[in-house]
């Protein structure tokens, strides 16, 4: 008998979770740590006040000689990367660079705006910009290299009754982008190309609901003209120019230049049937994250950024900002973005949203370079736009 | 601020907390170190916690924010086991199977990316709506849709991959 994946989550869930005899607390101890740490805080506020005036010194260095955005200094105190085995990193393409998120602006192309961006998934990089689904209604967007918002689609679908789905894939080499449109029986894919703003093409599914939770067709991949469909476990590769659709044994988690990896490097799609050329990378054993924009790298963002060539594992370029790491992708000119954190982990505001006593920095870590301040130290979180961060 | 307030409080709400850290981080010795340090920080404000509608999910919302933010979560990358072999059981194969799949499950939840984890978690362990999970992750309704659709959307490719090279494969 088939049991839906929420009633399996659900169980799973409870069977782990309920094996497990909880840990006796030590309250006595809690309380002592907690009043170490008051008074560390009521201590710090002095430090802290100095240490901002010195940022804030720094900083009108900075302006004073005209450095702008992408060109802060090279990280003091070392951090350059490490290439081994010839490694020169990933080819250029033509692409928005520099592209770094807070709740309130978005550093694109060495200059920020006032643009608001999915603080979570739904959006992605594209030849011409950023597509994303706007926050309240999930319009599709994109936010072109200069900083201009454009919207794709009109604000509500033209499909009756239908919601935009928050996920608007885009082809990182390319200018295709592709979304969803639902209502609750059915779904409607929308492909458009973001130079001619014309939509390309555009087909009609159903959706499947379980358990209150709809399931939809969702484009989830788009790369050189085919758009992945993602249709509750099974995948489809459409080829919306010539309107064919062909089954695929595992969905893509990502896929440029005509080459698809899958969700863990677990997985195996018949890229053979999607057309020629077409082929999966498979890295070495222990490295998975994120695909670079020509397919021939992998970015392994489990800690210190470290670079793979997946054809020829014993190349690697691995990055050493400073600080602790939070975040790293490929940019589109070759080089890896980074966020990194500094502060007392354990002195995050009990409020959740605001973490009063980190400090975040995006960088832009080059072969040759090391790495360059590209947002300045701030206390407001920084985001990268990637498919799974 | 009472310190005899904040005793009773721990005390009671332990085990119930330190469960969810456990379904957050997949891990004994990690779950009990998020949830202690997330007390301690719940000591430090304590006075803005007690006056909380709600203490636990005040709590709760620190908890998971703190295993959330990025350093903890890559830290402990590499640490996610798999699960522990199990001992054969004669109930028969369908049951081993069911068994199989939840561990399988477990093993793939506790890889998710960690907002999706927690959204995960929320949505199916503690039987929030997408409201209330949007309100412990600060994020709106929509975007928890998006991010529980991502994670369905890599389990489902995950588990079907294991139902295609498993012998006998799991439907």
């Amino acid at each position: 008998m088939s049991i839906d994946l929420d009633t399996r989550l659900r169980d799973s869930l409870d069977r782990h979770v309920g094996a497990v005899a909880p840990p006796r607390p030590d309250v006595g101890d809690l309380v002592r740590r907690g009043r170490r740490r008051r008074g560390r805080r009521l201590a710090g506020v002095s430090a802290l006040t100095v240490a901002a005036l010195a940022g804030a010194a720094m900083f009108g260095v900075g302006l004073m000689t005209g450095a702008g955005p992408r060109g802060g200094n090279v990280t003091p105190g070392g951090g350059l990367p490490i290439s081994v085995g010839g490694a020169t990193g990933p080819a250029v393409v033509d692409g928005p660079t520099g592209l770094f998120v807070t709740r309130s602006r978005v550093y694109l192309n060495g200059s920020s705006y006032a643009v608001k961006l999915p603080w979570d998934t739904g959006a992605h990089v594209g030849r011409l910009g950023v597509a994303y689904p706007k926050p309240g209604g999930n319009r599709p967007m994109l936010l072109e290299r200069d900083g201009t918002a454009v919207p794709l689609a009109p604000a509500r679908p033209a499909l009756p009754g239908a919601t935009y789905d928050g996920w608007v894939a885009a082809d990182g080499n390319g200018t295709l982008v592709a979304w969803a449109e639902h209502t609750r029986q059915k779904s409607q894919i929308v492909v458009l190309d973001t130079k001619t703003r014309k939509v390309v093409g555009r087909v009609t599914l159903p959706c499947v609901e379980q358990q209150g939770f709809l399931s939809c067709p969702r484009p989830y991949v788009v790369s050189d003209g085919i758009v992945f469909l993602d249709r509750g476990g099974r995948s489809q590769a459409w080829d919306p120019a010539t309107s064919t659709f062909v089954d695929v044994s595992q969905l893509p988690s990502q896929a440029h230049s005509k080459v698809l990896t899958t969700f863990e490097d677990r997985g195996s799609i018949d890229t053979g049937r999607i057309g020629p050329g077409w082929e999966q990378a498979h890295p070495p054993k222990g490295v998975e994250g994120i695909l670079s924009y020509d397919g021939g790298w992998i970015l392994d963002n489990g800690g210190n950024p470290k670079v793979v060539n997946w054809r020829d594992p014993s190349q690697t370029i691995t990055y050493r900002p400073p600080g602790v790491v939070a975040a790293s992708v490929f940019d589109t000119d070759g080089s890896v973005l980074v966020v990194t954190v500094t502060g007392d982990p354990a002195a995050i505001d009990p409020a959740g949203t605001t973490n009063t006593d980190l400090r975040w920095t995006g960088w832009d870590c080059r072969l040759g370079g090391g790495c360059r301040v590209v947002v300045p130290e701030q206390k407001q979180e920084i985001r990268l736009v990637a498919w799974d961060l | 601020m009472t310190t005899e307030d904040y005793t009773a409080y721990v005390e009671g709400a332990w085990q119930r907390l330190f469960r969810t850290a456990y379904a957050l981080t997949g891990d004994v010795r990690t779950a009990e170190e998020l949830l202690q340090s997330t007390l301690v920080k719940v000591y430090v404000s304590w006075r803005r916690v007690a006056r909380a509608d709600s203490r636990d999910a005040y709590v709760r919302r620190v908890m998971v924010n703190q295993a959330i933010s990025g350093w903890r979560s890559r830290r402990h990358r590499d640490e996610v086991l798999t699960p522990e072999p199990r001992p054969a059981d004669s109930a028969g194969q369908s049951f081993d199977a069911d068994l199989a799949i939840s561990d399988e499950l477990w093993g793939l939840v506790q890889r998710l990316p960690p907002r999706q984890r927690a959204v995960v978690v929320l949505r199916y362990y503690e039987d929030l709506s997408e409201r209330e999970i949007g309100s412990v992750l600060g994020i709106s309704p929509g975007t928890v849709k998006s991010q529980a659709s991502a994670a369905m959307t890599k389990l489902r490719a995950q588990m079907q991959h294991a139902s295609t090279t498993t012998p006998g494969g799991h439907q």
